[in-house]
């Protein structure tokens, strides 16, 4: 079911190539061209969907489909406004972590002379 | 009871199920998920295999991670926080993915298998491209093993050995961040490809180039001590670009347009000039790794070890006596090297090997033959159906092929290919520019039986072995030129497979094209440019349409697209 998310990814780009038409033509031509080739990978894999699914089961996943989508991409246009709060938070944390970090060295070898014998095989350092 | 091994969380997740009775299954994630690269948790190859093997507690031996998860997060971490502000970006995108990384490996396979702790091991990253590497050949005391990549658990390059009992001593180590992988992804970036993704057009585009930046790359990246001057790199600080302002003093602005003349013909001797340091560099580690260890007989493991042009330069230096790559050096096939180290460590003295490079599952163990038949049609119902695709290649038809098991590393090796006569140039150029959508400097790769090759091509005998899956490159002939040129690279060379097997399908086809005259196909991955290789047969029969193929070979006959 990749063809509802692409639905909504191709709104977008739509509103995106009509803006680099006026400013870069080759590049609007270009983004065509794979528009295209998307909108036929969406179109089989819906047709496909459809031939594989009962009519009612591919109607409740395609809706599933295009509510998860439709979250994602909010999800995904308010990064910033969640990276505003996080990120002095995480400088902070980065921070204290710097100061005992010295004392934290891992043990490294250039030579090791029998590996499967020095290696702890349920340690995960 | 079963060995897995899993590869995932930074490059091409896959996971590989044996019980060395010759049951084998190698998976990747991409192939599920339909994304190139997948690097997440193989969460569906896993649930593909729980239910082909019915995975239980009971019936699994041991899983093995293929790096200690801590202790790769943890490497970069410390070499970053060393300057805290300075790195802040980085860092705090390293503390981010520290929920999504391989840490909670043991917590992402409870999920789907409830098995016991002492069950999962851990292997090392270096150690497991070496085991991979060890699972293909038979005398492992004649060989020096080296792996170098971008990085793992802080090193880059590994120098290994082994004896007849298996007691496998280190001998070398390079450490982060002197690296030469981490290097070449770096030209890669600046050149406006993707890492982990572009190095290949990278390489392709240095046969277009001259070396004139050595000089200015040779203070970037000390050939002779493998030390990397980390004033024109960014990786360690920027999560998003790995070069700094510096690198772009050198070679001005990076992400040019390379479709203008001008551009090109700068980034190709960019392209070649990093290609040259990376020839020199593993010329030198090589050297090293015989001088430490007295063999001159090489496995090469690693991402770099994709880097096909530079298995070809080196095998003219006359520095070893045998060169192998293995087939998938890379990350992925690491999956293979970590199931090679459980069973190394229950059994001690006995190690995985494999005959077969074909190690992924059959295709009539992925399918059902219901789903065949809804979309694809038999146009052939004697058993002469190779004769048929034999003539429609021969008459300029592109057909996919589909049939055997699956490949285990990034090429493929004609199971799960098109093919087109390779004599036919607008066939050639069809296939790569606008059904592949591959750039114009990449060509395409030539199959051929092995008993055919020297009429064509010319190879030094140390690295011949690597030609069974497009491991390397070799040198064409005049007779190439005269019958076969729109395969050839712009610097004479082809990146070409043999084939041996007498009883595959690929050996039967190119037998009878011969009575048409010809000896030679192209043969390319069965997917579109960015796009993962087809696996099951819905992304086979969606990628015919959309490459606009119509027939494709199976095994047991050639078929037909439908409308559906």
């Amino acid at each position: 079911m990749v063809g509802a998310n692409e639905e909504i990814a191709e709104k977008k780009l739509i509103a995106f190539t009509n803006y680099l038409k006026k400013h870069k033509p080759l590049a609007y031509k270009q983004i065509q061209n794979i528009l295209k080739d998307e909108e036929r990978h969406a179109d089989y894999s819906l047709r496909f969907a459809k031939n594989n699914n009962s009519f009612f089961l591919y109607k409740i996943k395609l809706v599933k489909e295009k509510i998860l989508s439709f979250f994602r991409h909010i999800y995904a246009n308010s990064l910033n406004k969640f990276s505003f709060i996080f990120k002095p938070i995480l400088i902070s944390i980065i921070i204290l972590i710097s100061f005992v970090t010295h004392f934290l060295k891992l043990k490294k070898n250039i030579i090791d002379d029998n590996v499967m014998e020095n290696i702890d095989p349920n340690s995960i350092t | 009871m079963y060995y897995i091994g899993i590869s995932a969380y930074y490059h091409e997740s896959s996971v590989f199920l044996t019980d060395n009775k010759g049951t084998d299954c190698f998976v990747k994630e991409e192939s599920f998920s339909r994304i190139k690269g997948d690097k997440n948790f193989p969460q569906r190859c896993l649930k593909f295999l729980i239910k082909k093997f019915d995975l239980k507690n009971e019936n699994i031996k041991s899983i093995c991670f293929y790096e200690k998860p801590f202790k790769s997060w943890w490497e970069i971490f410390y070499y970053s926080i060393k300057n805290p502000l300075q790195n802040k970006d980085f860092l705090i995108h390293h503390l981010k993915n520290f929920n999504k990384g391989s840490i909670f490996f043991y917590t992402d396979i409870n999920k789907l298998i409830n098995i016991s702790r002492n069950k999962i091991v851990y292997s090392s990253h270096h150690l497991s491209h070496c085991l991979y590497g060890l699972s293909i050949i038979k005398n492992v005391s004649d060989y020096v093993y080296i792996t170098c990549d971008g990085v793992g658990e802080g090193e880059t390059m590994s120098i290994y050995t082994i004896n007849n009992n298996y007691k496998i001593k280190k001998i070398w180590t390079n450490f982060y961040p002197n690296s030469i992988g981490l290097f070449y992804s770096t030209i890669t970036d600046y050149l406006g490809f993707e890492i982990n993704e572009g190095e290949f057009k990278v390489m392709s585009l240095s046969s277009f180039g001259k070396p004139i930046y050595e000089k200015e790359l040779k203070k970037i990246f000390d050939i002779n001590n493998f030390k990397i001057n980390m004033d024109y790199f960014e990786f360690q600080k920027n999560p998003t670009k790995s070069f700094s302002k510096k690198l772009c003093e050198v070679f001005g602005e990076p992400y040019l347009n390379i479709s203008e003349e001008k551009n090109f013909k700068k980034y190709a001797n960019i392209a070649s000039s990093a290609q040259l340091i990376l020839e020199h560099t593993m010329k030198n580690l090589i050297k090293k790794a015989i001088d430490l260890s007295g063999k001159k007989r090489i496995l090469l493991t690693g991402g770099v070890a994709l880097n096909c042009k530079m298995i070809h330069s080196l095998s003219k230096q006359d520095i070893f006596e045998e060169m192998i790559v293995p087939p998938s050096p890379g990350d992925s096939g690491s999956a293979i090297g970590a199931a090679n180290f459980a069973f190394l460590e229950k059994s001690k003295n006995r190690m995985l090997n494999f005959n077969n490079i074909f190690l992924g599952p059959k295709k009539n163990f992925i399918n059902k033959k219901e789903s065949r038949d809804n979309f694809f049609s038999k146009i052939n119902l004697t058993n002469d159906y190779i004769i048929d695709a034999a003539n429609k290649l021969i008459n300029g038809e592109i057909i996919a092929t589909y049939y055997g098991s699956n490949e285990v590393g990034p090429r493929s090796l004609g199971n799960t290919s098109i093919l087109c006569n390779a004599a036919n140039d607008e066939a050639v150029i069809n296939l790569n520019l606008n059904l592949k959508k591959r750039q114009h400097f990449q060509p395409l790769a030539p199959i051929l039986l092995e008993e055919d090759f020297e009429k064509y091509f010319s190879i030094n005998k140390s690295i011949v072995k690597n030609l069974e899956w497009m491991g390397t490159l070799c040198d064409a002939k005049q007779t190439l030129y005269n019958k076969y040129s729109s395969i050839i690279h712009v610097d004479g060379t082809c990146r070409t497979q043999i084939i041996k097997d007498k009883n595959s399908i690929t050996y039967k086809i190119l037998k009878n094209i011969k009575n048409y005259g010809s000896d030679m196909l192209v043969n390319t991955s069965f997917n579109i440019s960015k796009d993962p290789v087809v696996f099951d047969l819905f992304d086979v029969y969606v990628n015919m349409k959309r490459m606009k193929i119509e027939f494709i070979l199976m095994d047991d006959g050639l078929y037909q697209t439908k409308d559906v």
